[in-house]
């Protein structure tokens, strides 16, 4: 019972793979080994051995991104070389002297056999006009900022900060080539498409996931990170598919992405109607596909509204950084996925993945709401106090359209990080509150909750290491905040301090999803005040794109049936 | 000024001569491109991806697949051309050659005035001509491995180097007639598996008379080699799996949860035992007989436990089409659940065994009574070598499977095209479908002229002898080798039907459309239903 279950993830989409190399980046086992946290790696990553037959971990992932998108990610598996290429790229910082001209040259050579000019992101002679980074002035955050380079438009692409490798990056990396979908451009636009290239490519994808899976001795489930708005979503759909029918079993959490849709050139040119309706085509495509396979779904994003032609991102009070980047708003996600997932990651997990589901999936409400308060402000204070205080104020949802309201939701999931047992209460805290029995976080958490919202159900896990917030994840705040906010600081990282914070991150099994569901059926015209008319013209633009006989209207109309089934499990309670 | 530019004024669009010269420099681009890969002395290319991934080929469907081609023409013919390789699998790159060089001498007839139509009608006309040609040269198939060796070894080389080609040739006929239903008379090639195996030398590639899994056992104790073996195939789970009942909100204390979850071992336990008893029922002690389990779902390690000690083999989470392949090549068949387990069930093969390469495992099911499933197991050196020589065993498959089914072969070596031409030039026409069918009769004869440049003879001598001399009487094919004249049949080099009939068909069918084109436009639409 004790022993973590393996967990497969799959990135699907261009924005998957920036969450997921965040995600997996946060983890690193060379800088968190084994001994040293309290998460086991073997649920998230495998253990092979390169040609040096050195032990190396690597993330059990399949992912899928467009050929064009790949830059110079994986051009070697761990297979081969034990330094990782980009991880040259982004650390030179601290050993120039191991960079050889020749072996750069050779890493770079292009298509036409030109060789590339590598961007290195810390030049060294630049380092000599750094000064020795003061913590807590304005001064030192520009320093650190030149030094590193963590503004939002550092990173275009995902592979240009994953310090995590692939293990046999042919069976796990996906790179589609424009050939495959549609030879006149190259965007990968509809859920159609998407299936289209999810069907010549099954064989590998299904061996992918078998070689994972055989190596499993306790596989729990399965990670699913898709792009909700575009053609990606098409893909998933046919994976969850084949995994419906192979692995019924198992777990699998579905998580809908939504790009933070910034406003420049590239998505301006997105913000038709016609775009707008393919768009919000594909995303209920992709949550009646969840519906059917997966044991729990979510939307989740920085968006504020997915269903406007205009959406934008949300605001996040204290950010300092522009959350409509990918690279920043990826963290942002990925920072929550990594505290939720916590629980399961443990060496011994009390809660595993697919008892998470079973407590959001109750009465068929196959659809949650992530919530997050990262870091969770509890500054100096006590948790006691800070709870008193502000109760769950600082919680904001990162489910696009939904609002968390806990006074009516079912159940909750409450993972709290990184508080540790003496700064639950103060002294004159359990003086003054003698009868209250409170020697622990959860114990905290937990009478706090049945006091405020007594209709649902709890579930309190509590993790005591805290997130630690370290180059390459992105300095959300300004240098004040974290120290106000981090219990300990520390300088072990060359391209800056890292901080370690307290976090906590939420899931919920709520009757306003219900709404979101709603809406979209009500925007596409299902339901029963629905008009068919309405239904045809969305069914009709993204038909345009795509192979018609994979996606015909029944299978379109059937797939708006199916959330309207889900949207009435929520309302008859 | 285009019709086209009142309805909508940003079309852009291409007109009569114009359209005609964009589709012909596209067929003439896309046949330069592939001439020099055209057949067994023809050369390669090398494909690098943007992620650095060498691939070095002169299959002419794999070229056209991985090139990235942005002329709407060219990808037109290229589509047209790969359409039929999933089936007919051989003769991609004749198809763009014949379709270019018929356009390239289409262009100045039709630039001095000639109606399009004129051309077309001939071409039509010199179709059916080649057709008669190509039925009164065809030969009837034997089920002889001799003659199907010979078959596969003209696709085969083709695709990759000499000695290879001969080398998987004979590994592919036998592969076809293993699996060759009698009765039925039908071949089904997913029933050959192809396994790769970074390993030794390309002549190491053999084919296993039964099946070649990429997984071993997951446990220390179990054997790993055992002989005269009960094969067990089954999809039944035999993993700990935490149902989402026992789970949340439906259990009140943690001993509920525990009993729960014991009952649910108990079961899978239970699972196992059956599957034990069955063993110990057909391998009594003393036996030589031994018990091997290969599973499509899981089997979680106290399972496995189970089953090691009582010396047992286990494989977990196997194909879902290996499933299917194993109960052909071992006989049983493939259960569903443990309950009804009876001898019957079981498969049988001489040896199993596992072979270990590096982080990677390979079991043998080998040796099977009649196996109706085979394995064809590449190896060699370099990655691209093997996805070379995949896609060279997928084309021989292709062409032994196609001129079974055909029943017929035609004599290769550039034969068929040398005699469609003379039979072209003999051919009484009128005058009006002459222009065509002259055209077509040069067009055609680009085959063998190709063919003998890449094998550096003078072209013009031999294709002349072969035209005008008394050698070339009746029908006579190249000798790349020598650069010598002689017969096809006598030298065991045979074409498939089905990719002539194709080469003409497709071919003509591409240039009629291309020439009638008389106006080429692009008006907004953002793709076309």
């Amino acid at each position: 019972m004790g022993t973590p279950g393996e967990i497969i993830t799959f990135q699907v989409g261009n924005y998957a793979n920036f969450v997921g190399a965040h995600f997996f980046n946060l983890q690193d086992p060379n800088i968190n080994p084994d001994y040293e946290t309290d998460f086991s790696h073997q649920v998230f990553w495998r253990e092979g051995r390169n040609l040096q037959k050195q032990k190396v971990l690597t993330p059990r992932v399949l992912m899928f991104d467009l050929k064009a998108n790949w830059g110079n990610a994986f051009i070697r598996s761990s297979k081969d070389l034990s330094e990782p290429s980009v991880v040259t790229a982004a650390s030179s910082y601290s050993h120039p002297a191991k960079l050889n001209k020749v072996d750069q040259a050779e890493k770079n050579i292009s298509w036409e056999g030109k060789v590339q000019k590598v961007v290195l992101r810390n030049d060294s002679s630049e380092s000599e006009d750094d000064t020795e980074p003061l913590p807590g002035t304005v001064k030192s955050v520009n320093a650190v900022k030149k030094k590193v380079k963590l503004g939002p438009y550092d990173f275009c692409s995902w592979g240009e900060y994953a310090k995590w490798r692939l293990h046999n990056a042919d069976e796990a990396a996906f790179r589609i080539p424009n050939f495959m979908y549609n030879a006149g451009s190259d965007e990968l636009v509809s859920y159609g498409q998407g299936l289209d290239v999810y069907n010549k490519l099954h064989e590998n994808v299904e061996d992918g996931i078998r070689h994972y899976a055989e190596e499993c001795d306790h596989l729990e489930g399965f990670h699913m990170l898709v792009d909700e708005y575009d053609g990606f979503t098409g893909i998933a759909g046919g994976i969850m598919e084949y995994l419906g029918d192979e692995y019924d079993k198992k777990a699998c959490l579905g998580l809908g992405l939504n790009y933070p849709f910034p406003d420049n050139e590239n998505w301006s040119k997105k913000r038709t109607l016609k775009e707008y309706k393919i768009r919000v085509s594909n995303t209920a495509q992709l949550w009646s596909s969840f519906t059917r396979h997966s044991r729990v779904f979510t939307s989740f994003g920085v968006t504020d509204d997915i269903f406007s032609i205009n959406p934008c991102s949300q605001k996040f009070a204290n950010v300092v950084q522009d959350c409509t980047s990918p690279y920043i708003s990826s963290a942002i996600l990925a920072a929550t996925l990594d505290s939720l997932s916590s629980p399961y990651r443990l060496h011994s997990p009390t809660f595993p993945l697919h008892e998470m589901t079973s407590v959001l999936n109750a009465f068929g409400h196959k659809m949650t709401i992530i919530g997050s308060a990262f870091p969770f402000p509890v500054g100096q204070q006590t948790l006691f106090s800070a709870l008193d205080k502000d109760g769950f104020s600082s919680l904001s949802t990162l489910t696009p359209n939904a609002s968390i309201d806990l006074q009516k939701s079912f159940g909750n999931i409450f993972v709290m990080r990184g508080i540790s047992q003496d700064r639950v209460m103060s002294k004159s805290e359990t003086r003054e509150y003698k009868h209250a029995d409170i020697k622990s976080v959860t114990a905290c958490l937990e009478l706090y909750c049945q006091e405020s919202y007594t209709r649902s159900v709890h579930v309190i896990k509590d993790i005591s290491s805290s997130f630690k917030l370290r180059y390459p994840f992105p300095k959300l705040y300004d240098d004040t905040y974290l120290d106000t906010h981090s219990t300990a600081k520390r300088f072990t990282n060359p391209q800056g301090p890292s901080w370690f914070l307290p976090t906590l991150a939420t899931a919920h099994n709520t009757p306003t999803t219900g709404k979101v569901l709603e809406r979209i059926i009500g925007i596409i015209g299902g339901g029963s005040e629905g008009s068919a008319m309405k239904l045809k013209t969305f069914y009709e633009l993204s038909a345009a794109t795509c192979n018609t006989s994979l996606v015909d209207f029944e299978d379109f109309a059937d797939c708006i049936t199916e959330l309207c089934a889900l949207k009435d499990s929520y309302s008859s309670e | 000024m285009s019709a086209i530019s009142i309805l909508n004024p940003k079309a852009e669009f291409a007109r009569a001569q114009q359209a005609l010269a964009i589709n012909v420099s596209a067929a003439k681009g896309i046949s330069e491109i592939m001439k020099s890969n055209l057949g067994p002395k023809g050369t390669m290319k090398m494909l690098v991806s943007g992620a650095g991934d060498i691939k070095i080929t002169k299959d002419g469907n794999v070229l056209l697949h991985e090139m990235q081609i942005q002329h709407p023409t060219a990808s037109l013919i290229a589509k047209a051309s790969t359409a039929h390789d999933d089936v007919v699998g051989d003769g991609t790159t004749s198809i763009v050659l014949l379709i270019g060089e018929t356009m390239k001498s289409a262009e100045p007839i039709i630039s001095e005035g000639c109606h399009p139509r004129v051309v077309t009608d001939g071409l039509v006309v010199a179709k059916d001509e080649a057709q008669k040609v190509l039925e009164s040269m065809k030969i009837p198939v034997s089920l002889d491995r001799t003659f199907l060796i010979d078959v596969s070894r003209t696709a085969l080389r083709t695709k990759v180097h000499q000695v290879l080609a001969d080398h998987l040739a004979a590994i592919c006929t036998d592969a076809v007639l293993n699996i060759y239903d009698k009765e039925s008379k039908s071949i089904d090639l997913h029933m050959i598996e192809i396994m790769d195996m970074q390993h030794r030398n390309e002549l190491d590639s053999c084919l296993v008379r039964g099946l070649v899994m990429d997984h071993g056992g997951r446990h220390p104790d179990m054997p790993t080699s055992l002989s005269n073996c009960y094969i067990l195939t089954c999809n039944v789970s035999l993993e700990f799996e935490k149902t989402e009942v026992n789970a949340g909100f439906f259990y009140s204390s943690s001993e509920k949860r525990e009993a729960l979850l014991a009952s649910e071992r108990e079961f899978i336990d239970q699972r196992v035992q059956k599957i034990i008893d069955l063993k110990k029922q057909v391998c009594p002690p003393g036996s030589d007989k031994n018990f091997v389990v290969i599973n499509q779902k899981g089997i979680d390690p106290l399972s496995l436990d189970a089953l090691a000690k009582e010396g047992i083999m286990g494989l977990r989470r196997a194909k879902r089409r290996n499933m299917e392949r194993l109960s052909l090549a071992c006989g049983g068949m493939a259960m569903n659940s443990v309950d009804d387990l009876t001898p019957d069930c079981l498969g049988y093969a001489a040896n199993v065994y596992e072979h270990v390469l590096g982080e990677n495992k390979f079991t043998y099911v080998e040796d099977c009574k009649n196996p109706k499933s085979v394995t064809i197991l590449l190896k060699g050196p370099t990655k691209y070598g093997m996805v070379q020589m995949k896609d060279a065993i997928r084309d021989g498959l292709r062409a032994l499977s196609n001129s079974i089914q055909d029943g017929f072969v035609v004599p290769g070596a550039g034969a068929f095209e040398l005699s469609v031409h003379k039979a072209l030039e003999k051919l009484p026409m009128d005058s009006r479908s002459v222009l065509g069918v002259k055209l077509f009769s040069k067009a055609i004869l680009c085959i063998p002229k190709i063919l003998v440049s890449n094998a550096g003879h003078d072209t013009q001598a031999l294709i002349n002898r072969a035209l005008y001399s008394k050698d070339g009487e009746g029908v006579v094919g190249l000798d790349l080798e020598n650069g010598d004249l002689f017969n096809p049949v006598s030298a065991g080099i045979y074409d498939i039907y089905a990719a002539k009939r194709q080469l003409i068909d497709a071919s003509i069918v591409v240039v009629t459309n291309l020439l009638l084109t008389d106006e080429i436009m692009r008006a907004g639409l953002s793709s076309l239903k």
